[in-house]
C-alpha cells in the first residue's frame, strides 16, 4: 500500500509531468476566477491537447486544473460577490461581507489555507478509504440521495436567521424553477413553452452568473462608490491573520473536510451540496449563529475546506464505477477513456500508480494554487476600492462572455440577464439568493430520486426506514431539526435559573 | 463613354456569372475550407462522446485539405435538439453528427414537434461495430438463469434498471422482456449505462439489460453476473445466447453509432466524408485504442451505411407500437 503511494508520488517527479501539472494549475486558477467558467470548461478545452501526452502527464494536467479552480472561484466570490464556480455561491455568504468591511485580505487568507488543508485532509481520507471505496459507493442509492437532498433543503432555514419566511419563499421559487425541463424518469417535458433551450431545465451556471454577478453589478452601479466602504488609502492586510485563523478553527476545517469527503464519495449530489451542508452545520454548531452572513470568517473556512476535500473523494465513484458526481468529473471521465483507462472496478486494481499519481497531483495543485492565491490577494483585493462605475461594465461584459462560453449558446446570455434582474430585485427587497440556488440544485435531485425510490419500493415509504444508511440519514435530519430547538430551550432554562439565583442573592 | 442602365446590369450579371462559375467548381475541389463541426447528442464523457472524440482526429487526416473536425456536445432533450439542428443545417458539409440507431428513432417518434426526420439524413457510416446486449444480475442474486427470471415473473414483476423511456437501454429491455415473456417493470431515470449497471449491483432492481461492452466491465464476484447474452452466437464461453434462449430475434437488438450529415448533402461531399470515416475506423491506432478499452473492433464494410440504417429502421418499425405505447 505505502509503496504504491510512494510510486504514485515518484511518477509525478518527471520534469514534463511537473510542467503540465503547474500549467494545469495556472489554467485552473485563471478559469476559476472567471464567473460561470470552471473546471468543466477548462478540462473540455484541454482534452484534445492531451492526445499526444503520456497518460500520467495528461492526468497531472487534469489534476492541476481540478486543484486550481476552487481557489480562483473563492477569490471572485469574496471580492465581487460572484461565485467563480457554483459551489462558491456559499463562499459569498460571509466572504463578501468581509470584503465590504475592508477585510478581503483576511477572507482570502483564510480561504487559501482552508483550501490547502481541505485538500490535504481530503487526500488523506481518500487514501484511507480507497480499499473499501466500492462498498461505500454501493451504500448510497436513490432513497439515500433523496434524503441527502431533503437534508439540504431542510437546512435552508438555518442559513437565513431572522429571514426564515423570505428564505422559504425563495426556496419554494427555486423548487418551482427546478421543475422546468425534461423529466428523465417519465420521459415527459414540463413548462418548456416550446423553447428547446429549456429542455434541460434552467442551466445552473448561466443562471448563477445572472443571480450573482449581474445582479451585484446592477446594484453597485445604482449605489455608486466602491465595494469596500472604508478609507481608500487603507492598507490591504490581514492575509497572515486569515491564514492562521484557519488553524485556530480546527473543528470547522475537520467538519468541512469530512462532509466534503462523504458527499464527494457518493455520486449524485454534487459539490454545491457539500459546501452548503458544511456551512449550515457550522452555523448550527456555532455559539453565535447570528454573526453568520455578516462576515464570520468561519463561514468562509467551512465552505472552502469542504469544496477541496470533495475533489479528491469525487474521484472514487468516477474511477471505481465510471459514475461522475458532476459535470467536471464527466469530462474527466472522457479524458481517462481517451488515454486507454477504462473506469470500472478493475481500474482500482489495474491503474493504481496512475490513480495515486493523480491524487498527489490534485493535492499538490491545490496547495500551490492556494499559495499563488495568497500572493495575488493584495493586488486583487484592490478591486474592492475601484469605483463601481468602472468596475461594473467590465465585470458585466466578462460575465456574459463567460456565460456564452460555457456551451457556446446565446440563450445562456439571455438567461443570465433574466436572472440578473431577478437577482437585483431580490437584493433590493432583501430576499436571500442562496436558498434559491440550493433549491434549484436540489429540486431535480430530490424529485428524480424520490420517483426512483417509489419505483423500487412499489410506492411504499418504508424504503426510507428499512435500509440502514437511510435510517441513519433520517435520524440525522430529525436531530438537525431538534438540536436548535432543544439547545435554545436548554439555554433559556439556564438563563432563567441564573436570573432566579441572582434575584435570590 | 456612357453606359445605359440595362447595359450596366447585363455586364455586371455577366461578370458575376463569370466569377461564380469557376468558383463553384473550385468550391467542390477546395472542400473543406474551414473546420467541420461534429455534433454529439450526449454530454461530454459518455460512450458516444468518447468514440466521436477518438474518431474525429483520425478522420481529419483523411480529408483532402487540413482542417479540424471539432466535436460539439448538444445533450439537450435526450439528444433531440442535436437532431433538430442537423435537420435544419445547410448541407454544405461543415456539420456532421453521430447518432444512436435505432434509439434515436424512438426519440423521433416521441419528439414529433421538433420536426427532424432521421430517414432524410445523409448517412455516412458507423463508428465501429454495432453493440449487442446482455442480461446481468447482482453476483449474489438468487436468479441464476433466464428460466429463473421467467419463473419469478409468474409471481411478481421482475424489475430492470435503465435510462428514461426514450433511451436505448429502455428500448432493449422492453423488447427483450417481451420476447422472453417476462412480466417486467422498469426503474427509469438513470443517467447512463454505468449508472443503471451500478444500480443493479446495488440492488435497485432485480436485473439489468445493457450493452455487452459496458456490462462485461462490471463482471466479478462483487459485481455483475451475466446470465445470458443477446448475441446470435455467444462470445462468452458457457453463457447462453439468443439461439439457446429460443429467440434468435434477440440478436437483432443492437445499437449502432451512426454518422450522418444533414438532408440533401451533395454527392461529392458525401463521398469525401464517407471515405474519411471508412478509412478512420480502419486506422490501426483506433483499432488498438478500441481493443484497449474492451471493444472488439470489427468495423462494418464500407458503403453499407444506408443499408444498416434501413435494417435498424425496419426492426424499430416492428416494435414501434409496443415501445411508444409503453
Amino acid at each position: 500500500m505505502l509503496d504504491l503511494w510512494f510510486t504514485g508520488f515518484l511518477s509525478l517527479l518527471e520534469p514534463q509531468v511537473l510542467l503540465f501539472l503547474m500549467l494545469g494549475m495556472i489554467i485552473g486558477l485563471f478559469v476559476g476566477v472567471l464567473p460561470g467558467l470552471g473546471g468543466t470548461t477548462a478540462l473540455a478545452l484541454l482534452t484534445p491537447v492531451t492526445f499526444g501526452l503520456e497518460p500520467i502527464t495528461a492526468l497531472a494536467l487534469a489534476g492541476g486544473v481540478m486543484g486550481g479552480t476552487p481557489m480562483g472561484g473563492a477569490v471572485t466570490a469574496i471580492l465581487l460577490n460572484t461565485p467563480g464556480q457554483t459551489a462558491n455561491a456559499v463562499t459569498c455568504l460571509d466572504g463578501y461581507p468581509l470584503a465590504q468591511q475592508g477585510k478581503a485580505g483576511l477572507a482570502i487568507g483564510a480561504a487559501a489555507s482552508a483550501n490547502a488543508l481541505g485538500g490535504i485532509l481530503g487526500t488523506v481520507s481518500v487514501l484511507v478509504i480507497l480499499p473499501i471505496a466500492t462498498q461505500i459507493v454501493l451504500l448510497f442509492g436513490p432513497p439515500e440521495f433523496f434524503l441527502i437532498a431533503l437534508l439540504g433543503l431542510a437546512l435552508v432555514a438555518t442559513t437565513s436567521r431572522g429571514k426564515m419566511l423570505r428564505a422559504l419563499v425563495t426556496g419554494a421559487l427555486g423548487l418551482m424553477i427546478a421543475s422546468i425541463g425534461y423529466n428523465a424518469v417519465t420521459g415527459t417535458e414540463r413548462f418548456t413553452m416550446g423553447v428547446e433551450y429549456l429542455w434541460d431545465g434552467i442551466h445552473l451556471a448561466p443562471a448563477l452568473v445572472g443571480l450573482f454577478a449581474i445582479a451585484e453589478m446592477i446594484n453597485l452601479s445604482i449605489k455608486g462608490g466602491t465595494i469596500a466602504k472604508v478609507d481608500e488609502n487603507m492598507k490591504i492586510e490581514g492575509l497572515g491573520d486569515g491564514l492562521l485563523e484557519t488553524f485556530r478553527q480546527w473543528p470547522t476545517v475537520l467538519r468541512g473536510s469530512l462532509i466534503g469527503t462523504l458527499v464527494g464519495a457518493t455520486p449524485g449530489v454534487g459539490v454545491t451540496v457539500a459546501s452548503f451542508l458544511s456551512y449550515s452545520m457550522t452555523v448550527q454548531a456555532s455559539k453565535d449563529p447570528e454573526s453568520f452572513g455578516k462576515g464570520n470568517i468561519k463561514g468562509v473556512i467551512a465552505t472552502e475546506a469542504a469544496i477541496n476535500a470533495k475533489d479528491g473523494a469525487a474521484l472514487i465513484p468516477t474511477l471505481a464505477f465510471g459514475l461522475p458526481g458532476g459535470a467536471e468529473m464527466a469530462v474527466f471521465l472522457g479524458l481517462l477513456v481517451l488515454h486507454g483507462m477504462q473506469p470500472g472496478p478493475l481500474m482500482l486494481i489495474n491503474n493504481q500508480v496512475e490513480i495515486y499519481g493523480l491524487i498527489w497531483a490534485l493535492t499538490a495543485s491545490c496547495i500551490v494554487a492556494s499559495f499563488i492565491g495568497l500572493l495575488l490577494a493584495r493586488p486583487l483585493a484592490k478591486l474592492t476600492y475601484v469605483d463601481t462605475q468602472l468596475l461594473a461594465p467590465l465585470i458585466i461584459v466578462i460575465s456574459l462572455v463567460g456565460s456564452y462560453a460555457i456551451d457556446l449558446t446565446i440563450e445562456n446570455v439571455v438567461l443570465s440577464m433574466v436572472f440578473g434582474l431577478i437577482g437585483y430585485l431580490m437584493i433590493r427587497f432583501d430576499y436571500p439568493r442562496i436558498t434559491l440556488v440550493i433549491a434549484l440544485v436540489l429540486g431535480e435531485i430530490a424529485e428524480r430520486n424520490y420517483h426512483q425510490s417509489m419505483l423500487i419500493s412499489d410506492d411504499s415509504w418504508s424504503v426510507f426506514l428499512t435500509r440502514t444508511t437511510s435510517l441513519v440519514l433520517v435520524i440525522g435530519i430529525v436531530s438537525s431539526f431538534l438540536y436548535p430547538v432543544l439547545s435554545s430551550m436548554v439555554r433559556k432554562r439556564i438563563r432563567a435559573r441564573k436570573a432566579a439565583m441572582e434575584v435570590r442573592s | 463613354m456612357r453606359f445605359t442602365r440595362r447595359e450596366l446590369l447585363t455586364a455586371s450579371s455577366g461578370a458575376g456569372l463569370a466569377l461564380a462559375l469557376p468558383r463553384r467548381s473550385y468550391a467542390a475541389s477546395a472542400y473543406p475550407e474551414k473546420n467541420i463541426t461534429f455534433i454529439i447528442p450526449y454530454g461530454a464523457g459518455g460512450g458516444f462522446d468518447i468514440f466521436a472524440r477518438a474518431i474525429a482526429p483520425a478522420m481529419e487526416k483523411r480529408l483532402p485539405h487540413p482542417v479540424n473536425i471539432v466535436p460539439m456536445n448538444i445533450p439537450t432533450g435526450g439528444g433531440g435538439r442535436a437532431m433538430a439542428q442537423m435537420q435544419r443545417t445547410r448541407p454544405d458539409g461543415y456539420m456532421i453528427g453521430v447518432f444512436p440507431i435505432p434509439g434515436a428513432l424512438i426519440l423521433q417518434e416521441e419528439q414529433d414537434a421538433r420536426g427532424f426526420n432521421l430517414y432524410e439524413f445523409t448517412w455516412l457510416g458507423s463508428i465501429g461495430p454495432g453493440d449487442t446486449y446482455a442480461i446481468g444480475v447482482r453476483a449474489d442474486s438468487p436468479i441464476r438463469s433466464v428460466a429463473d427470471m421467467q419463473e419469478l415473473s409468474k409471481t411478481r414483476q421482475v424489475s430492470f434498471t435503465c435510462t428514461g423511456p426514450d433511451g436505448t437501454s429502455y428500448m432493449a429491455s422492453v423488447i427483450a422482456c417481451n420476447l422472453l415473456g417476462i412480466n417486467a417493470k422498469y426503474i427509469t431515470g438513470y443517467a447512463g449505462s454505468n449508472d443503471y449497471i451500478v444500480a443493479a449491483m446495488r440492488g435497485d432492481g432485480d436485473a439489468v439489460i445493457a450493452a455487452n461492452t459496458s456490462l462485461r466491465r462490471f463482471q466479478g464476484p462483487d459485481g455483475i453476473r451475466i446470465i445470458a447474452t443477446l448475441e446470435k452466437e455467444s462470445t462468452l464461453p458457457g453463457i447462453p445466447d439468443a439461439t439457446d434462449l429460443g429467440q434468435p430475434d434477440l440478436g437483432l437488438i443492437t445499437i449502432e453509432r451512426m454518422v450522418a450529415g444533414p438532408p440533401g448533402l451533395p454527392a461529392d461531399l458525401k463521398a469525401i466524408l464517407t471515405n474519411a470515416l471508412d478509412e478512420a475506423v480502419r486506422d490501426p491506432h483506433i483499432a488498438a485504442w478500441a481493443t484497449s478499452i474492451g471493444v472488439p473492433w470489427a468495423p462494418n464494410p464500407p458503403g453499407r451505411a444506408d443499408a444498416i440504417f434501413r435494417e435498424q429502421a425496419a426492426f424499430f418499425e416492428q416494435w414501434k407500437g409496443l415501445l411508444v405505447e409503453s
